[in-house]
């Protein structure tokens, strides 16, 4: 029986404007979402890969130097252009090395707060700066949004499936079929559910299928479990909506009510929820404005200046034999002294940043737990975690940043404060980012 | 007297009706909410930068003795101003950079912008009038107006009114005055609110301009949405129909074709990412004076060219530091290029925007929205206008820097030559004051006219829709 | 096998059914008489289950129509006063898809026989039902009737709207059905038809069951005369 209802339902729908309009359009956004999707994350790619290649060639260029010098091929000219010297293959230039945020397998499918946060930066000895290859971006661009395939299932999707269901039976009312079907042998209820198992199916069909094809043509993995994941994520979500509209049909309302109340519940869900959450989110744990900062960081940066040679001199109490006394070279005597300013400022800043740093992770925090009330929000913030792209991943670079900077550290300072120049085959043991 | 009477009708019907009421204070209470909420975001702000402000002149001041040029490389920041009208309608505020450093050689980009630091359910929905008055508000009157006409007709009252003589034109223009009615009932309310705000935060003057623009910008949208209601509920067939076709435009014209919109034109005018400007950016730079290396070609060059016209054969000779002269010169010639790769983003920005605001053609919301942020200020353009004025100072900081020192670092003088904090107090500093003429700019007047044109148009097509009602 | 006992049904101050005892049985026809408001719709929706009764209980072939909603149904075929149909289907898809959601569902031949013998022209049976008159979609309605193979009918204002010729044509279908043993109950305004079709009349009036005839044993003056007296009571 149930395929027979199937069946007629099928009838009807072939014949509904609601119907080919979902199937045609929908599938259409889709595509365009992943298009741009995939571009942007190729793009990803490109980048990283090009930022390898031109710190690989820096460092064969100067092993390649380096030999030249030994084998007495060659000659230095200035400190500064020797690649032997620490400075010269750990801070200057083109040296130092990128820490990345690779794209994940599903990148392409949620933007995220790429377009805001960088996803990777360049770490040398004091340097650690987090870059950002779209700071030309047109800043009205940002405030539209991306047009990504989270945009499409979250907000779209949604009026798609109340276009389909919001008159499943109110339109039986209408129509004046109703009370036949009521007097036949089966519940009301029973039909109710199967005509929206089978617009479920067929919305669900029609997403995932084009999903597929797309992703296909533009190179998307979802052949893996998290591409199942996301199929289960998508059928949740559309299981959410089609038992709201569900709901409405039960009552005796009319479709033009049916409309009105579900599109009403979509505005709730994606537009009144969020805004009161970001709303209640900042005025709870408000962010100091970064004008602030900009000037603390030139406060602590002067402090650190003025105690300049005192912090030095401690350091030095601190570090007795590392540090080489007599007659050594000039940029050595700088540099040493650099280095310990910098590190004070850097640590400094790092205290300075909690202003920030707490009330953002309290942000998130409260954020993430009233995101439950809107089932669109978590379903957003599901993709962008998996998409790699929620600001928490994308945060997490300036951890990973340090992390390495320690390591690039441990490897170069303790040669330069014995003023030791390193060799050529050394030089393939300069750390790399693990995560390269 | 009998569109009186309709009026009257309408506005009773609407009153009772606890669906559109209920709604109607939702709203108010929301824009309530928006704006009592950005007096407090506005004032800390505010004050936030106004702190950060001084105490950026306070270190330049006490920056320390030290040679003029260094002070270059210390440089300074400009702090974008927060404005009232933000908490109107905050456009692109929230996502361009707070502040630009201002350094000798080269321009920056302003940095930190709000977005990074907020939680990432903003970018759903912020609360604030604008967003109500583009997004919700042509729902309410969606709702309030698209059973109008159909109503009408759905309960046989349409045929009856007619047989009491009310023609189609008298009961169409009845319908949407009433509606009218309907909407300003809740947006004089706001208008109050707005002007309170104003007054609290004591800006009432300086803004009224703007305000008055913005709140005649989203009439008239409102205007424009109440038009189409009635013109789509006079030709559905059912007020289901009426419904789920204006919904459809209201996606249409709020959601789908903004972010289409603005991802095609993305595409299309594509913004170079930020390593290949500034690899242009240091290939231009090579081919002219570094005003640090006195041995590169360029250098050498001008070196001896000032020789020659001063008819002397060491730059110690000269009667002025040339030093100080030369780096004038290349901060000169720095600027040009920088300019240039600034102007190319910027003309690609434009494009990108006029595509976008021609794209309102297609949704008024747009149009609306690009008009009410061009008046509340927080436009792209008035961003643009206030980075050239910083742009602007950092110049002239930088000449009476340079000038200083080619004028007092001669002979003797020259040797570790520096200045203190005598002089960086006389330096000048940076006051931003945005004009109101910001707004009168040919790149918003598209908006403005195709709103307009909207406006006509709906109107247009009401008055014809009603006329051709009459003959059936 | 139609079987109302002590029926009530009040909406809010108002008793619509009061206190009805009524019965069909296998072959008869009852007709309901009544003016407006008198509570005939409200039986026959109390019939068919529509509305739970205040009290009492109706009864199909013994199956309690409230208790067991299904089951009586499945012994059951209404049709309304306007009988709709999904106007883009065929009037044998209508057909093929009302008859599936009850039974088993049938060949296409044994369909268009049902049709054919509900009376429904052959060059219609193919025809979307948005070109249906109200009584091709009714012979639609009989059919889906005899499809199911129902032992009561229950028809609201079969005949309202029908030129003389269909009505007649329709009330021997009713006639061949009830024949067959079909209990068949169905209100009408119609005296006439009513005296005409039925085997049994009963008159309605405030909810409450005031006269039942056999059709046999009254003439159509005596129907009238009486039904009008009712109508004078009423007011």
């Amino acid at each position: 029986m149930m395929i027979h209802i199937f069946d007629f339902e099928w009838r009807h729908i072939r014949t509904s404007g609601a119907f080919w309009g979902t199937a045609i359009i929908l599938p259409l956004l889709i595509g365009f979402s992943l298009y741009l999707g995939s571009n942007r994350t190729t793009q990803h790619v490109e980048t990283i890969n090009e930022l390898l290649a031109t710190e690989t060639a820096f460092y064969d260029d100067m092993r390649s130097q380096l030999e030249a010098i030994e084998r007495g091929d060659a000659e230095v000219d200035a400190w500064f252009q020797n690649p032997a010297n620490p400075l010269v293959l750990g801070q200057f230039g083109e040296a130092g090395r990128h820490i990345f945020l690779h794209p994940k397998p599903l990148a392409p499918l949620a933007a995220g707060q790429l377009d805001i946060l960088p996803y990777y930066g360049k770490v040398t000895l004091t340097g650690l700066e987090p870059l950002r290859d779209n700071a030309l971006e047109n800043p009205f661009m940002q405030v539209s949004g991306s047009f990504d395939f989270a945009f499409v299932l979250v907000w779209l999707v949604p009026l798609f499936i109340i276009v389909m269901g919001y008159n499943v039976i109110s339109s039986e009312r209408e129509r004046g079929t109703y009370s036949l079907l009521q007097s036949q042998p089966i519940s009301i209820r029973a039909i109710l559910f199967q005509k929206m198992i089978i617009r479920f199916l067929l919305v669900n069909g029609i997403i995932i299928l084009s999903l597929i094809v797309w992703s296909v043509m533009f190179g998307i993995d979802l052949f893996n479990i998290q591409g199942l994941q996301l199929i289960v994520a998508i059928s949740l979500y559309t299981s959410f909506w089609f038992a709201l509209c569900v709901l409405f049909n039960l009552f005796q309302t009319s479709s033009a009510m049916n409309a009105v109340g579900l599109t009403g519940l979509w505005v709730f869900f994606l537009l009144i929820i969020p805004s009161v959450i970001s709303l209640i989110v900042t005025s709870l744990h408000p962010v100091p404005s970064r004008a602030l900062w900009i000037t603390e960081q030139r406060t602590i940066q002067q402090a650190v200046q003025a105690e300049g040679d005192d912090l030095f001199d401690s350091w030095i109490v601190e570090h007795p034999e590392e540090f080489v006394e007599g007659d050594t070279p000039q940029f050595y005597n700088t540099w040493m002294r650099r280095f310990v300013w910098a590190q004070t400022v850097a640590e400094r800043e790092h205290e300075a940043e909690r202003q920030f740093e707490e009330p953002r992770k309290r942000q998130a925090q409260l954020a993430s737990r009233l995101r439950v009330l809107s089932p669109p929000m978590t379903l957003q913030a599901w993709l962008e975690r998996k998409a790699g792209t929620d600001t928490e991943r994308l945060r997490s670079l300036e951890g990973e940043m340090r992390a390495f900077q320690q390591e690039w550290q441990e490897f170069f300072l303790p040669r330069f404060r014995r003023l030791e120049f390193l060799r050529s085959d050394e030089l393939i043991h300069i750390p790399v980012s693990h995560k390269n | 007297m009998i569109i009186y009477s309709i009026i009257r009708n309408e506005l009773t019907q609407q009153i009772r009706d606890k669906v559109i009421v209920s709604l109607g204070l939702l709203i108010l209470l929301l824009l309530t909410v928006s704006v009592v909420s950005g007096i407090n975001y506005y004032s800390e702000m505010a004050d936030q930068h106004h702190q950060a402000e001084e105490l950026a002149r306070v270190q330049w001041e006490n920056q320390g003795a030290k040679n003029p040029h260094s002070a270059a490389h210390y440089g300074t920041f400009a702090f974008k101003p927060v404005t009232a009208m933000s908490v109107f309608d905050p456009g692109v505020d929230r996502y361009t950079g707070v502040s630009i450093f201002l350094e000798g050689h080269r321009q920056n980009f302003a940095a930190y912008s709000l977005a990074e630091d907020k939680e990432a359910s903003r970018r759903f929905a912020e609360l604030t009038p604008a967003f109500i008055f583009a997004y919700l508000f042509p729902l309410f009157i969606i709702l309030a107006g698209y059973r109008s006409v159909v109503g009408e007709k759905e309960n046989g009252m349409y045929r009856y009114l007619k047989s009491q003589g009310v023609s189609t034109g008298q009961l169409i223009a009845g319908k949407t005055m009433g509606l009218w009615a309907v909407i300003l009932l809740i947006y004089l309310p706001f208008l109050l609110i707005g002007c309170l705000f104003l007054l609290l935060t004591d800006s009432l003057g300086s803004n009224l301009t703007g305000f008055s623009l913005m709140v005649a910008v989203w009439l008239v949208y409102f205007g424009v949405i109440a038009h189409i209601t009635i013109i789509v509920s006079t030709l559905a067939k059912s007020s289901g129909s009426s419904m789920v076709i204006l919904l459809s435009v209201w996606i249409i014209s709020t959601l789908l074709v903004p972010r289409l919109i603005t991802n095609i034109a993305s595409g299309i005018y594509p913004v170079p990412d930020t390593t290949q400007f500034y690899q242009a950016v240091r290939t231009d730079l090579l081919e002219g004076i570094d005003g640090h290396n006195p041995y590169s070609e360029h250098s050498v060059a001008f070196r001896d060219s000032v020789l020659t016209a001063h008819g002397v054969d060491d730059v110690a000779d000269l009667p002025f530091n040339f030093r100080g002269m030369m780096l004038q010169e290349g901060e000169e010639f720095e600027k040009r290029i920088y300019d240039h790769h600034f102007a190319k983003i910027d003309e690609i920005h434009r494009s990108q925007i006029r595509l976008f605001s021609f794209s309102s053609i297609l949704s008024p919301s747009i149009a609306a929205r690009m008009t009410s942020m061009a008046a509340a200020g927080t436009d792209m353009h008035s961003f643009n206008h206030f980075s050239r004025k910083a742009e602007a100072y950092r110049i002239e900081l930088m000449r009476e820097l340079n000038l200083d020192l080619k004028i007092h670092a001669v002979g003797e003088r020259a040797a570790g030559y520096a200045v203190g904090g005598e002089f960086f107090a006389q330096n000048l500093s940076f006051t931003y004051e945005r004009p109101d003429q910001v707004f009168i700019d040919s790149s918003k007047i598209p908006p403005l006219i195709i709103l307009l044109f909207w406006f006509g148009a709906s109107a247009g097509i009401l008055s014809v829709v009603a006329r051709k009602e009459e003959v059936l | 096998m139609l079987k109302a006992e002590q029926l009530v049904k009040r909406f809010e101050d108002t008793v619509a059914v009061n206190r009805l005892d009524l019965e069909v049985k296998a072959g008869e026809i009852y007709c309901l008489l009544g003016p407006n408001g008198a509570g005939k719709t409200t039986t026959v929706h109390l019939f068919m289950g529509f509305l739970k009764p205040d009290s009492g209980t109706v009864k199909v072939g013994g199956i309690d129509v409230f208790e067991n909603q299904l089951e009586a149904r499945r012994r059951l075929s209404y049709i309304p006063e306007q009988l709709a149909l999904y106007p883009n289907l065929t009037g044998h898809e209508n057909l093929e898809f009302f008859s599936s959601l009850g039974s088993d569902p049938q060949g296409k031949k044994a369909l268009e026989l049902l049709l054919k013998e509900a009376g429904l022209q052959e060059s219609a049976i193919h025809r979307k039902v948005s070109g249906y008159s109200k009584g091709m979609r009714q012979k639609v309605g009989i059919a889906i009737a005899l499809a199911k193979n129902s032992k009561a009918l229950i028809l609201d204002e079969p005949t309202s709207g029908l030129d003389p010729e269909a009505s007649n044509e329709f009330a021997r279908l009713l006639t061949g059905l009830s024949k067959k043993g079909v209990a068949i109950l169905m209100t009408t305004h119609d005296l006439f038809r009513a005296r005409e079709t039925g085997t049994r009349i009963g008159i309605m009036r405030e909810g409450v069951l005031k006269r039942e005839f056999k059709a046999e044993d009254v003439k159509h003056e005596e129907l009238e005369n009486v039904y009008l007296n009712q109508m004078r009571l009423s007011e």
